[in-house]
């Protein structure tokens, strides 16, 4: 029987004096407009590019869509650009997630461990985080800039030679890991923080009468208390740095020079924007979102899980 | 060395450490706004010239005198991001407010695969979600359109704001709503006068959260639209030449866009955690 959450009292006072007809209906009612939009902005347009990924189709040309079977995917799976996207994506997700992960713990542990001024650093440390990706990536332009970028002034001050950011192949993926790092890593800090200030002062101070050492403390408590937060923190950051466009595209409006920083996202844009084949493009849409779920599938589980634990 | 000295170094040197990352950290978005207000002669001067009067002239040339040799109309730009951005905010609140109440507070069947169904859209990366979307609205005949723009957002930000907005919910006694039943208001009564009041701020944030991703959003403005529905963030391919004789009227740009996001973080950083990861924290 369908019924509101709440207090037997509730249940009995308020729930039972209704029509259970439209008990039972209204959740759904309360949830139709949502559904809808899913369904039809969502849903639909995923479903009708999952049956054009089959089909080979270019609008721009008046050939009218035909079924190609998995000539798609082949194509995509036999395109060396394809895969050399995908080394750069695993590059790109590695690097990203590892040093933003490690440096945004660091900065939670700093900030944590002071209370004057804690709120106005953690203001400047977060500025990145929320700004316009495609934007930052112009600012970062005008930095890196190879003759008049403040970066490429410091060093040659210090008597290094300039360095490519933005035009050497070999210094493409880490001119973007910079930026990404820049731009994400207080997302990690923010979130540790919360994690840190909700530890329960009793059991950091049992653990210090017990004489535990400050390692000790951090491996047998902290460590266990922020687990859900790590997870979650590296889930997000995973699924974000997988799709990882505005930031490429701003700083290169293509995949870098020698396309030395193609990736995933970059790939499917370039594909789409040159050659307007749909139904291949799909494809390239739907291999993007199995890898993002073949990452993020137990996560998203177990999180769904610890959800509905009430 | 006493105890108390030692403690008074270590935290002094997590102080400049933390100070001189924090400078780092926001130099960039310094850095823009500070070339965005120099003089045009200083504004790729190096060294750099640190001691200047201030000037709008960067914003002049970007908004009005300079608007003939830019290739884009940055008030047209600028209203459509509002347009889009307000529009698929107000939807998104509007639909998200009533299944974030069915979530939080009525049990019925498919609950749990509806929210998990909402949680699992998070994963559609914007990228590979445009083409399907692009492939909708060129059947509709609305590429390019507010409307597209409008509907995309709406439909990417529901999920989220479904989820922040029901443990915004949770956290208000059912009780509360059931004094207000039993003294005679319907149930969509006690939703606006008794729930809505008591989650303004959560609201508040959530709306404000919407309003940036729209307000953010790159590759699916790159893949809907051409011309007539253009987003600021598109701006960045519109400085594909000369971009170092722009450097003034770009960084100008670059604030101007920048603004809305910067200010969300220094008012509003303690629902930051909290809409970042639809509430999985508790911010």
């Amino acid at each position: 029987m369908a019924q509101s959450v709440g207090s037997a009292a509730h249940v009995s006072k308020v729930t039972l004096n209704r029509p259970s007809r439209q008990r039972r209906l209204y959740p759904y009612v309360l949830l139709a407009p949502v559904l809808l939009i899913m369904a039809a902005v969502l849903l639909y347009p995923w479903i009708i590019s999952f049956l054009l990924s089959f089909q080979s189709y270019t609008p721009l040309r008046p050939i009218p869509a035909r079924f190609v079977g998995l000539e798609n995917y082949v194509r995509i799976f036999s395109d060396p650009a394809f895969w050399s996207s995908l080394q750069n994506t695993a590059i790109l997700v590695i690097a990203t997630v590892t040093i933003q992960f490690l440096a945004g713990f660091g900065l939670a542990l700093l900030l944590n461990s002071i209370t004057v001024g804690r709120g106005f650093l953690l203001t400047m440390f977060l500025l990145p985080l929320m700004v316009t990706p495609s934007v930052v990536g112009l600012s970062w332009k005008m930095l890196l800039h190879n003759e008049w970028g403040i970066f490429n002034w410091v060093l040659t001050n210090v008597g290094m030679p300039r360095v490519g950011w933005l035009s050497d192949p070999n210094w493409t993926l880490f001119t973007i890991i910079l930026v990404d790092v820049w731009q994400h890593m207080p997302f990690g800090a923010l979130i540790l923080l919360a994690g840190l200030q909700a530890i329960p002062e009793e059991q950091l101070e049992a653990a210090r009468v017990d004489g535990a050492t400050g390692l000790q403390t951090f491996w047998h408590i902290v460590l266990p208390f922020l687990m859900p937060l790590i997870l979650i923190t590296l889930l997000f950051r995973v699924i974000f740095a997988l799709r990882t466009f505005d930031i490429i595209y701003s700083l290169f409006r293509s995949g870098g020079p020698a396309n030395a920083g193609m990736v995933i996202g970059v790939y499917l844009y370039e594909q789409l924007r040159l050659t307007w084949r749909l139904g291949f493009a799909s494809a390239i849409s739907y291999v993007l979102l199995i890898l993002t779920m073949a990452l993020a599938f137990g996560f998203i589980v177990r999180w769904y899980r610890d959800a509905f634990e009430d | 060395m006493s105890v108390l000295v030692q403690r008074r170094l270590r935290l002094g040197a997590i102080y400049i450490v933390l100070i001189v990352g924090a400078l780092i950290q926001s130099f960039p978005i310094l850095w823009t706004f500070l070339t965005s207000i120099k003089p045009p002669s200083a504004t790729f001067a190096l060294p750099p010239v640190l001691f200047f009067r201030p000037t709008l002239e960067s914003y002049d040339a970007l908004l009005f005198s300079g608007q003939h040799a830019m290739a884009f109309d940055m008030g047209q730009l600028a209203r459509n991001s509002v347009i889009v951005a307000v529009g698929s905010t107000s939807i998104t609140i509007a639909a998200a407010i009533l299944g974030a109440y069915a979530i939080s507070r009525f049990k019925f069947t498919g609950r749990k695969f509806i929210a998990f169904l909402i949680i699992a859209t998070r994963m559609l990366p914007p990228i590979a979600t445009a083409v399907p979307i692009y492939l909708l609205m060129n059947d509709l005949g609305m590429t390019d359109t507010h409307f597209a723009l409008i509907a995309a957002y709406t439909a990417i930000n529901i999920p989220f704001a479904v989820w922040m907005l029901r443990g915004f919910m949770d956290e208000i006694p059912i009780e509360l709503e059931d004094a207000a039943m039993i003294d005679g208001c319907t149930r969509m009564g006690a939703l606006f006068r008794i729930v809505f009041p008591l989650m303004a701020p959560g609201l508040a944030a959530t709306a404000v959260f919407s309003f940036l991703l729209s307000w953010n959003d790159f590759a699916l403005a790159l893949i809907l639209t051409n011309s007539n529905a253009k987003t600021l963030p598109l701006i960045v391919m519109s400085f594909i030449t000369e971009e170092g004789i722009l450097w003034g009227p770009m960084s100008a740009a670059a604030t101007l866009i920048l603004l809305p996001p910067v200010l969300f973080v220094i008012f509003a950083q303690r629902h930051l955690a909290k809409g970042l990861t639809m509430g999985a924290v508790k911010g």
